[in-house]
Formats: C-alpha cells, sequence, structure tokens
C-alpha cells in the first residue's frame, strides 16, 4: 500500500481508536488561498488550511468517501489494474454511504487527495477520460506498453500522419525521452492547422514539434509540455484562435489552473511565447474576422482583471480586441494561400520572439 | 330550477333536458360519462347511509364501441322494491319536493333519470337495473326506458333473477361519451368521495386501470335524522308550498307542525303581527304571504337542531386521508379540525378541515385543495366557490407558505381537504359545484383553516429539528461506525469502540421522534434529570430522573401530542437536540 495514503487512513483510526474525532487537514481550496505566484508566473496553494471534523455528517461523509476511494486505490495495486475517474465514479455506486453525488464530487475529491498526498491521480492508478495530444516532430522517445515493454518511437518516422498520441500518463516511470532533433515546440490549438502544418512539413522544415492540444489541453498534455521545456530545454511556442478563449489556452499552458494549483510545478511551463492570432495580427494581415459576442467581450474584461494576463503584451492585446470588437480563427491565415501560414506567418512571428 | 317549474308539465322532457344540459353537468361528452358514474355512485351512498349499512361499491366503465361507454354501479344497499323502481327512476318527473330538511348528498331528484335520459339520447340503450330487497326472495332485472312523449318511465321488460345477495342494486347505462384521466376525471372523483366516505368499500374498474379502496373505518356513520325546516331557512315559494299543502288547517296549526322551534304562542304571535288572524289560509294572497314571510324573518327562535348533521368525524378523515395520499409518502397529516356546527339563515352547518403535508407533493405548485360538500366531492367551478375563496383570503406567508398572487392559492407541497356539512349546503348554482359565500360559512371556514395552518407551521418547525436530529443519528448509527469499519479494514487492524468518540460528537440529550413514539437518548456523559413539555394544541408534560449516559427511552405521550406538538425541554440549548430550551422548571435532587 503506498505510504503517503496509508498514512492518511492510520491517521483517522488512531483518532477514532483514542476517543478523538477523526478529521483530516488539506490545504484550503478557496479561491482566495489560491495565489499567483510572480516570482515563478504560476498558480500556487497559500499557507491556509482546512480541517474536517467527522463531528459534521457533511464532513464525516466526505472522509469515509475518501476512505472509500483510499481502500479502492489498494485493491487495484493488489491487482495491476488502473481505471478511469468515470469508472470510479460508477463503481460507487456500490459503496453505501460512500456514494458519490455526481462525478464532480469525485474528481473533487481524487484533487483533495493529491493535494493531500501530493501524488498524482496517476499514480494513483487513476486517470482521466480524455485521450493526450497528438505530437509529430523527430523526438525518440520510450514508452512503457501494456506488455510492461519498452517500445521506442520515433515521433516522425514511426509514427503515420496523426501523429504519436501520448498516453494519460507521461511520468518518467512510463515515457523516458531518449534524444531529439528539434530546436522548438510548437502547440497549436486546432486540428485544421496541425494538419496543416503536417502536410506542409513545417516539422521538418523548421526543427520543430507540433503538438496538437485539441483545444484546452488535458493534464498530460501540459505535462509533457512541461517536461520538454524542463528536461531537454526546449522553449514552447502556443499556437491559437485569436479569441478570449484561446488566449485562456495559452495561459492554462503557461500558469497552469485554479483548479491544479497543486501541481503547478510540473503542469506549467511559465516560459512559453504565445505567437497569435493577436489582435494585432487581425489588423496587420487585414485577417478575415468575427463580431465579438456578448460572452466573449464578457471574458475579455474578466481577463484584463485575470493577475497572469497582467502584463503589458496582454494588456495591450486584450484591449486592442475590444477596440475593434473583431475575433479570428487560426485557419483564417489561409486568405492568402494554403502556404501562407508555413512560409510567411509563422515564420515572421517567430522570428520577432526571437526563436529563428 | 325555479325557471321551469311554473311550466313544465307543458313542456316535453326532452326538450327540458335539452336546454338545461348544462345545469345538469350533460354539457360535454367527457362530463357525462363523469356525471353518470356519479349519480350512481351517489346513489348507493346514501341509499347505504339511509339504512346504515357499509357501503360495498363496485364501479365499472368499459369502453364498447368509439365513444360508447358503458357504466355499470353496483352496491350492497337496501335495493329499491320492485313497485318502487320505476318512480325512483324516473324521478324527473314527478318533482315532488319533500319539505324535511336533512343532510344528504343533494339530489335534485333528476340526476340518474337525466343519466338515463341522455344514454337513451345519445345510444338508444335503455337502462338495465336489478334490485334486490332483504325481503324478496329472488332480484328483479328491469329493463326501462324514458317515454319522452308521456314524459313517464317505461318498463319494457321485468323478470326475475338470481342474485346471491341479502340486498343491493346493479345499474347498467350505455351512453356516448369521453374517458379522461387527470383533473376532474372519474378516478379523482371516486378516490375522493372514498376520502369522504371512509366507511365504504369500492372496486374499481375503469378502462386504464383497476383500484382498490378498502375502508379505513368500521362504523358507519350515524343515519341523518330528518328535521322540519327552520323558520329562518325558509323562501317566499318555500313558504306558500307548505302552506298550500296544508290548507284545511289554521295557519298558526300550520306554522307550528310544519316547522321546528315554532311553538304555539309563537306561531300565534306572528299569525297576529302579520294580521292573518282569522283568514281562510286558501284565500291567502302574495301580498299575504310576503308579510307572514316578512313577520317570521323579524322573530327570533331556538337555534335549529345540529345534531341531524353527519361529519365525516375527526377519527375517520385522519385514518381516511392517511389511507388516500400514503402514497406520496407526506412529512404530516394534521390532525383534523372541526368548527361548528354553527347556523346560517336557520340551517346548522359544520366544518371539517385537514392537511397533508410534505413527501412527495409538488413544492413548487400552488395548493390542492379538496372540497366536499355533505360528504361528496367537488371538482368544478373550484375558483367561485367559498372553501377557496377562504383558503385564498388568508395571509399565507405567516404560516410559512409563499402566496405569489394575493388573494389567491398559496404555493407548497400541501393538500387542504374541506367538508362543509349542511341541511342546506348554499351552492352558487344549481349544477351544485360550488359553495356559495355566505358570511357565516365563510367565518367558520376561516378559523378552521387557520387551526389547519397553525399546525402545518409548526410541523415545519418540527420539519426543520426532524432534518437535523436526523443526520446526526445518521453520523453516530451509520456514517461513524462505517468510518471505523473501512479504516481498520484498509489497515488490517481491530474495529475500535467508537462509544467515546459519539459521546463527543453529540453531548446532548438527543430527542427523536419515531413513528408518533418519543424517544430520548443521553449523549452527555453524565447523569440529567428533566422535565419534557410537548406544547401543540394542548400542552402535555413528563419528569425524567436521573437519564445516565447512553440510557435511552421512550417517553409516555400519545402519538397524537407527538405528532402535533413541539418539545421544549428545561435543559440549557447547546446540550439539546430535537427539543427547544426552555428555563429551568425542575431542580435535581
Amino acid at each position: 500500500m503506498n505510504e503517503k495514503l496509508e498514512r492518511i487512513v492510520n491517521e483517522i483510526y488512531e483518532e477514532l481508536n483514542g476517543g478523538r474525532i477523526p478529521k483530516v487537514e488539506l490545504k484550503s481550496r478557496n479561491k482566495g488561498n489560491i495565489i499567483f505566484d510572480p516570482r515563478t508566473s504560476v498558480w500556487r496553494y497559500g499557507e491556509e488550511t482546512v480541517k474536517r471534523y467527522a463531528s459534521r455528517a457533511s464532513s464525516a461523509k466526505s472522509i469515509l468517501k475518501m476512505l472509500y476511494i483510499i481502500d479502492f486505490i489498494d485493491e487495484m495495486e493488489k491487482g495491476s489494474k488502473t481505471s478511469t475517474l468515470r469508472e470510479m465514479y460508477y463503481i460507487s455506486e456500490g459503496w453505501k454511504l460512500g456514494k458519490f453525488e455526481s462525478q464532480d464530487e469525485s474528481d473533487m475529491m481524487v484533487e483533495d487527495l493529491e493535494v493531500m498526498t501530493t501524488l498524482l491521480r496517476e499514480e494513483m492508478r487513476l486517470r482521466p477520460e480524455e485521450s493526450g495530444a497528438s505530437v509529430i516532430g523527430n523526438i525518440t522517445l520510450t514508452e512503457i506498453n501494456r506488455k510492461g515493454e519498452k517500445k521506442k518511437i520515433n515521433c516522425r518516422d514511426d509514427v503515420g500522419d496523426a501523429g504519436y498520441t501520448i498516453p494519460y500518463n507521461v511520468e518518467k516511470e512510463k515515457i523516458e525521452f531518449v534524444s531529439e532533433d528539434v530546436d522548438f515546440v510548437l502547440a497549436i490549438e486546432t486540428g485544421g492547422m496541425f494538419d496543416r502544418l503536417v502536410e506542409n512539413r513545417f516539422d521538418e522544415r523548421m526543427r520543430s514539434l507540433l503538438v496538437h492540444t485539441k483545444g484546452q489541453p488535458s493534464r498530460s498534455t501540459k505535462r509533457f509540455l512541461n517536461r520538454l521545456n524542463k528536461e531537454l530545454g526546449l522553449p514552447v511556442v502556443v499556437f491559437t484562435d485569436g479569441d478570449p478563449w484561446s488566449f485562456r489556452i495559452f495561459a492554462s499552458i503557461a500558469y497552469g489552473a485554479i483548479k491544479t494549483a497543486h501541481i503547478s510545478d510540473i503542469l506549467a511551463t511559465p516560459t512559453s511565447e504565445f505567437i497569435g492570432i493577436t489582435a494585432s495580427d487581425i489588423l496587420r494581415y487585414d485577417l478575415p474576422t468575427d463580431k465579438l459576442n456578448e460572452r466573449d467581450v464578457e471574458a475579455l474584461h474578466a481577463e484584463l482583471e485575470d493577475p497572469r494576463f497582467n502584463v503589458p503584451f496582454w494588456k495591450g492585446e486584450i484591449e486592442t480586441m475590444l477596440k475593434i470588437g473583431k475575433k479570428a480563427e487560426q485557419q483564417a491565415l489561409a486568405k492568402y494561400g494554403l502556404d501562407f501560414v508555413t512560409d510567411s506567418y509563422l515564420p515572421e512571428k517567430l522570428s520577432e520572439i526571437g526563436i529563428l | 330550477m325555479k325557471s321551469f317549474e311554473p311550466t313544465r308539465k307543458e313542456v316535453s322532457i326532452s326538450e327540458f333536458f335539452d336546454k338545461n344540459r348544462q345545469m345538469l353537468g350533460f354539457d360535454s361528452p367527457q362530463k357525462a360519462l363523469f356525471m353518470a358514474v356519479k349519480e350512481a355512485v351517489d346513489n348507493s351512498l346514501d341509499a347505504c347511509s339511509d339504512m346504515g349499512i357499509l357501503p360495498e361499491i363496485t364501479v365499472r366503465v368499459s369502453e364498447e364501441g368509439k365513444d360508447i361507454f358503458k357504466v355499470y354501479v353496483e352496491d350492497n344497499g337496501p335495493g329499491i322494491p320492485r313497485n318502487e323502481v320505476e318512480e325512483s327512476f324516473g324521478k324527473m318527473l314527478y318533482g315532488s319536493r319533500f319539505f324535511e330538511e336533512r343532510q344528504t348528498r343533494g339530489q335534485q331528484g333528476l340526476g340518474i333519470s337525466a343519466a338515463i335520459l341522455y344514454a337513451q339520447k345519445t345510444t338508444g340503450v335503455p337502462a338495465e337495473i336489478v334490485t334486490k330487497t332483504e325481503g324478496d326472495i329472488t332480484a328483479y332485472r328491469f329493463v326501462l326506458e324514458i317515454d319522452v312523449k308521456r314524459n313517464s318511465p317505461n318498463t319494457l321488460s321485468v323478470e326475475p333473477v338470481i342474485w346471491d345477495v341479502k340486498s343491493g342494486l346493479k345499474i347498467t347505462i350505455t351512453l356516448k361519451g369521453r374517458y379522461t384521466t387527470g383533473r376532474q376525471s372519474i378516478e379523482e372523483y371516486l378516490r375522493e368521495t372514498a376520502l369522504a366516505n371512509p366507511h365504504s368499500t369500492f372496486h374499481i374498474h375503469l378502462p386504464d386501470k383497476d383500484i382498490e379502496i378498502a375502508r379505513s373505518v368500521e362504523d358507519p356513520p350515524p343515519i341523518p335524522i330528518s328535521v322540519k325546516p327552520h323558520p329562518h331557512g325558509i323562501d317566499l315559494g318555500d313558504l306558500i308550498s307548505i302552506v298550500r299543502e296544508s290548507s284545511e288547517k289554521p295557519l298558526e296549526t300550520i306554522l307550528e307542525q310544519r316547522f321546528s322551534r315554532v311553538t304555539k304562542q309563537v306561531a300565534k304571535s306572528i299569525v297576529e303581527k302579520s294580521g292573518l288572524s282569522g283568514k281562510d289560509v286558501k284565500k291567502m294572497s302574495r301580498d299575504d304571504f310576503d308579510r307572514l314571510l316578512k313577520v317570521i324573518r323579524e322573530t327570533e327562535f331556538m337555534e335549529p337542531r345540529k345534531d341531524c348533521l353527519s361529519p365525516i368525524g375527526s377519527d375517520a378523515l385522519f385514518r381516511s386521508a392517511i389511507a388516500t395520499f400514503k402514497d406520496y409518502h407526506p412529512a404530516y397529516f394534521s390532525q383534523p379540525v372541526t368548527r361548528g356546527p354553527f347556523v346560517y339563515s336557520g340551517h346548522p352547518f359544520l366544518i371539517e378541515a385537514i392537511a397533508i403535508y410534505g413527501g412527495d407533493l409538488p413544492k413548487e405548485e400552488p395548493i390542492k385543495v379538496l372540497r366536499f360538500a355533505n360528504r361528496f366531492p367537488l371538482l368544478y367551478q373550484q375558483g367561485s366557490c367559498a372553501i377557496t375563496r377562504a383558503i385564498s383570503s388568508i395571509n399565507w406567508n405567516q404560516y410559512g407558505f409563499s402566496q405569489p398572487v394575493k388573494d389567491q392559492l398559496p404555493v407548497g407541497p400541501l393538500i387542504l381537504a374541506v367538508h362543509v356539512a349542511s341541511t342546506k349546503v348554499p351552492f352558487t348554482s344549481e349544477a351544485k359545484e360550488a359553495i356559495a359565500q355566505v358570511d357565516e360559512i365563510m367565518d367558520a371556514l376561516d378559523t378552521a383553516l387557520k387551526a389547519v395552518a397553525r399546525q402545518i407551521k409548526t410541523m415545519k418547525r418540527k420539519e426543520a429539528h426532524k432534518n437535523q436530529v436526523e443526520e446526526k443519528f445518521s453520523l453516530i448509527e451509520q456514517i461513524l461506525p462505517e468510518i471505523a469499519a473501512k479504516s481498520s479494514k484498509i489497515l488490517g487492524k481491530e474495529v475500535p469502540d467508537i462509544r467515546p468518540v459519539i459521546s463527543k460528537v453529540m453531548n446532548v440529550v438527543a430527542f427523536r421522534e419515531i413513528n408518533g413514539e418519543l424517544w430520548v437518548e443521553n449523549f452527555t456523559g453524565r447523569q440529567q434529570s428533566f422535565r419534557v413539555l410537548l406544547r401543540g394544541e394542548k400542552e402535555f408534560s413528563q419528569d425524567v430522573k436521573d437519564l445516565k449516559p447512553f440510557q435511552k427511552m421512550k417517553l409516555n405521550f400519545q402519538r397524537e401530542a407527538v405528532i402535533s406538538s413541539e418539545v421544549y425541554v428545561d435543559l440549557p440549548e447547546p446540550i439539546l437536540l430535537g427539543a427547544y430550551s426552555l428555563p429551568k422548571v425542575f431542580e435535581n435532587e
């Protein structure tokens, strides 16, 4: 049994045994206790903690649920199994009083356990639904497959046009980097643009590794980018649509999210650069646009208040977008032909930020 | 009714029916089917109640063809003597009015005949009636129609048939109609009828379902007593008819004999004051009657007899409500409230009300109102009924219900069942679908409803308490033991004794209501003595001495008191659960 999990159970048991009211203590997950650390540029937990005492029925229930999860993880370990968060939620149907009301509740409790133990959910044999990103580029890695064999894969030569799909667990015990011959990583929001760059052989021509984030990136995608950046020293460049929601994709890759503030260290890549589409690009390249709707405008205003965007570059871009009242998609660059993005736009922008 | 009386002899019954369909309740195919069932069932219940028989009634509605329905109603009542069958089912033609006051379902003497006539007009199928009285060896089967030309019933055939019961009546009517479910349906009518007649058993077979409703009380209600009309309850038409019917007698004698509460002396003084002494009754003019009525109205009489009313009864209503609404799992049934008998315009009346609250009843909809007049449900014209008006005019916010629009029904998981019993329920129209807003009745409804509402308010406060108590008990009885079991299982250790933790978590004297019993358990870790006071409509108290830690006892309160009261205890607030704190009235010795 995992030591950190066992310690939690043991504490509860000993309190009961000693006639004291059992409790669990963890960092407060209130918004107020999640601080943007300007030094490291990521979200972190503050010092505030909460204690959940079993003297209240609701807290006692959550302690009980936590015990059920730990027991479940222990059973999986014995059977060498893993489960998705959703599977665990359905399995909890049989947990009587420990049954979850919704998957949000069970997901949240797994995050609680992560916060308490500093273990990742993957290390607790729990994984999310969504599949990880697609990767294409000249990098060689090994993955331990389900047969337990170490499989060597070159992400340019050993894969089809869809690329290598990264698994839910991208930690060292699963994936190791062997060698690489690229200068930077380009994280791309949309599938259409990813395919365009693949077809135009942008990876080979610009010595880059293309990563398709599939919209808002999953944990494993962010962790993968984090490792590429930290371990291989590759700069990460983010290429998205030009709208407030895409700005948030960048922010989440660069600075992490409130929900995962406890693991910002391993998920966020604070040195990532945003390449576009920016509001200035819309003007500079005279791109086809859509009007901002009410929700877009609200989101932009919220971003002006967000500490992650509190730098002159972002303030300027957000204000420009509000002023022109327009947004543009990545694929709007096709206005100037299919090769424009790879021949002109990206080389120009990459030079500007000093990557090329 | 008044409008047709003077000319009824000249108008053909068929024509009369067509003109008065709406008044008789046969204005749509849906309502016609409903009315046929209602008239037959009302007759059955009345027949049983006249003889003190516990009714057992079978109702079968079956679809015979497109829009053609057969309505079959069977009862275990006294049956109808062979020679009275024609008259009974052709009553609308005779239209004789009996000048006596008695609480009945309010037949107009028309109902069942109207159903037979409607059936005949829409399908041409005559009615079939099987009757057996106690003295008969066999039953008799009548096939009967109404001869619209002669305005009289016409028996097509009579034959003796075997029916192995003591007595009873079966009637089959085949008519055009439409079967519906939901509001104002046959099912709703029968269920509500059963609620107001808890001494009755119903076997119900509808096109879409079968329903069994067993009686919830075993005693028939007392047989309603007939009393002569009270002089204050009479109108001019009634007065003229009564006096003319006995025109051979002197006026004083007529007044004394035909009305209640009129003594010889009073009768004499009325006649004198009206200036009618020695007047030949046969020669009395309209003016004479006007004056006579005016004097009668000005004269004071003893109040009418009130024992001629037949309430459902508190106990019966309570059981009946539980039986009827148990499927909603209501949180509470109020104690039934009775107000009266009181008198309006010479007619005695009383009000009975009960509230059913919570459970699966809808929370976001207006409350449900069940209206009853003389034990029969009123399903139509809710908005204009005195009962609905009286409910709407109460300020329900005061009782913890939202009332989005003032003077409208409040919103919440509540059913109010209200019964008005009277020798003469004042209906707003001849269709007898809504009760008129008579001052005396409105006042009585107001006090009865407020008494019920107060109980609901208490209940709601109790509910909040109850949730708190149940939560704590679920903590100590289920959650903590499971935490102990689970943690020891994971670690492979022995299950710890959690009583010390329970005592710490609780540290209260806990009062808990379980199925109408009040239990107290001491979790404080030391001995406790205290007084328990139940406060509801009445107060009850019990002293508890030296209740030891973890000791649990049942308190000796009546179920009704426990259900309808709040618990007060002379212990400080922090160590009480499920009770309110009272100043110390009881010192430890």
